[in-house]
């Protein structure tokens, strides 16, 4: 019991001051688009994310529904192609339900570890999104896509997603409104694709 | 010691395994749509109605977010979470005035929202960064039964609260009391045959003395109000 003590306060007293220390915590949340609470830092597809807000509003991971109790026929069609409901906004993998472009399409590829990564060019590919000839891989963060169609889809809300992760640090609202193609109701800035546009109507 | 160091190893995987956890919970908030929309044409009698779209049964997080009008300006915030578990998938949210509450046939609103919360003639309603529900001029029913739906479609109002509860309202139940004293008398009479002949500007009936909707005040008009005669139902 003391040896418990011992080891849960040595690592909650190391903290977030030496990143050495709660690499290994917070590794397994950039692997599954989780939120490191030692560091108060979330992660989707390797990225870090300060903004808890803008963490919880992307929700990365898959919802699992029931798929009787889907009422939406635009819904039920997409579940069972791993598709997107332009009615509902609401993406399809595995019968999974993602909330956003960004999260759904994400979900078509496969995280990897980017210390594991051999091969220089997706290494540096997983910095800025690229597509490796050699490898026939495309990296979108931390996630690999092996067709260069899925690895396309997920780079253009990526990029809006790695603006977004800047902005979250002035608006929240914003960063989150850019990712939903939303509003910001502090700033009135209606987002498209990430860019700001007139109020409607 | 070596009961310690496991110890020890089982205290590290404590923490890193509550480490991981926090926001990352299954309740939500997502998928709440704004599904349907009403208001009368003075905008006293109005509700928005949210719908759970897409089977999910804990999105429950209601903290922290809004729906709000951007015409207006006005921002309706959610006092707190659905008190439950499990109890949201295809479920309603009923925001509506006072005045919507107080009408015969209509479901107790979850949430009153204010008089005029949102523009008739055009508007936008956001749900949090969620959801957007925008309507153009005229393409939002005034004429006191008629809603506008999710997608475009207007239809019978069909408001349906939290608990399941639905129905539908006449938000003009008195058309001829002109003046709105709760019944049709000598006044209402007046303004009519003041009012008479071709409707002046936009025709929105019933709001003016144009009963029938023809946008003339004339003697169909006339039988209205005198077939109304007393106090209102």
């Amino acid at each position: 019991m003391k040896g418990i003590l011992i080891g849960s306060l040595t690592l909650l007293l190391a903290g977030c001051a030496a990143p050495t220390n709660t690499a290994c915590i917070c590794d397994l949340a950039k692997l599954n688009n989780g939120w490191c609470s030692q560091c108060a830092l979330g992660y989707v597809a390797g990225v870090t994310i300060e903004s808890e807000m803008l963490f919880e509003a992307l929700d990365a991971h898959g919802h699992d529904i029931d798929p009787g109790g889907v009422q939406c026929s635009s819904c039920r069609k997409a579940m069972e192609t791993d598709g997107f409901c332009d009615r509902c906004q609401v993406g399809w993998v595995s019968r999974q339900a993602y909330f956003s472009t960004l999260t759904y399409r994400l979900a078509k590829g496969q995280a990897k570890d980017v210390s594991k990564i051999r091969c220089p060019i997706c290494k540096v590919n997983a910095d800025q999104p690229g597509w490796c000839a050699s490898c026939g891989v495309g990296m979108v963060g931390n996630v690999a896509f092996p067709t260069k169609e899925g690895f396309e889809q997920a780079s253009k809300p990526y990029r809006v997603f790695l603006a977004a992760v800047e902005v979250a640090r002035n608006c929240e609202f914003c960063a989150g409104a850019m990712v939903f193609d939303g509003t910001c109701p502090v700033c009135k800035i209606s987002y498209l694709d990430g860019k700001g546009v007139p109020l409607v109507p | 010691m070596k009961y310690g160091r496991r110890a020890i190893a089982l205290g590290v995987m404590s923490v890193g395994l509550v480490g991981i956890a926090g926001p990352q919970a299954m309740a939500g908030s997502h998928s709440w749509r704004i599904n349907e929309v009403f208001s009368n044409a003075d905008g006293t009698i109005q509700f928005v109605e949210l719908k759970e779209c897409c089977g999910m049964n804990n999105e429950v997080l209601l903290s922290g977010k809004y729906v709000s009008s951007q015409t207006t300006g006005n921002i309706f915030n959610f006092p707190g979470n659905l008190p439950c578990n499990n109890c949201t998938a295809n479920q309603h949210l009923l925001l509506a005035t006072s005045a919507f509450a107080a009408l015969p046939g209509a479901p107790a609103p979850d949430y009153i929202i204010p008089a005029g919360f949102f523009a008739i003639e055009a508007d936008t309603l956001d749900y949090y960064i969620y959801d957007a529900f925008t309507f153009g001029a005229g393409e939002l029913p005034t004429d006191c039964v008629n809603s506008l739906h999710d997608g475009g479609r207007t239809g019978p109002n069909s408001p349906t609260n939290f608990a399941g509860e639905t129905g539908s309202v006449d938000a003009c139940p008195c058309p001829a009391d002109l003046d709105g004293d709760g019944s049709v008398g000598i006044l209402d009479l007046l303004a009519l045959l003041a009012a008479w002949g071709p409707c002046q500007g936009e025709c929105l009936p019933p709001t003016t003395c144009d009963l029938d909707g023809d946008c003339v005040v004339g003697i169909l008009d006339l039988l209205t109000l005198l077939a109304a005669w007393g106090p209102c139902p």
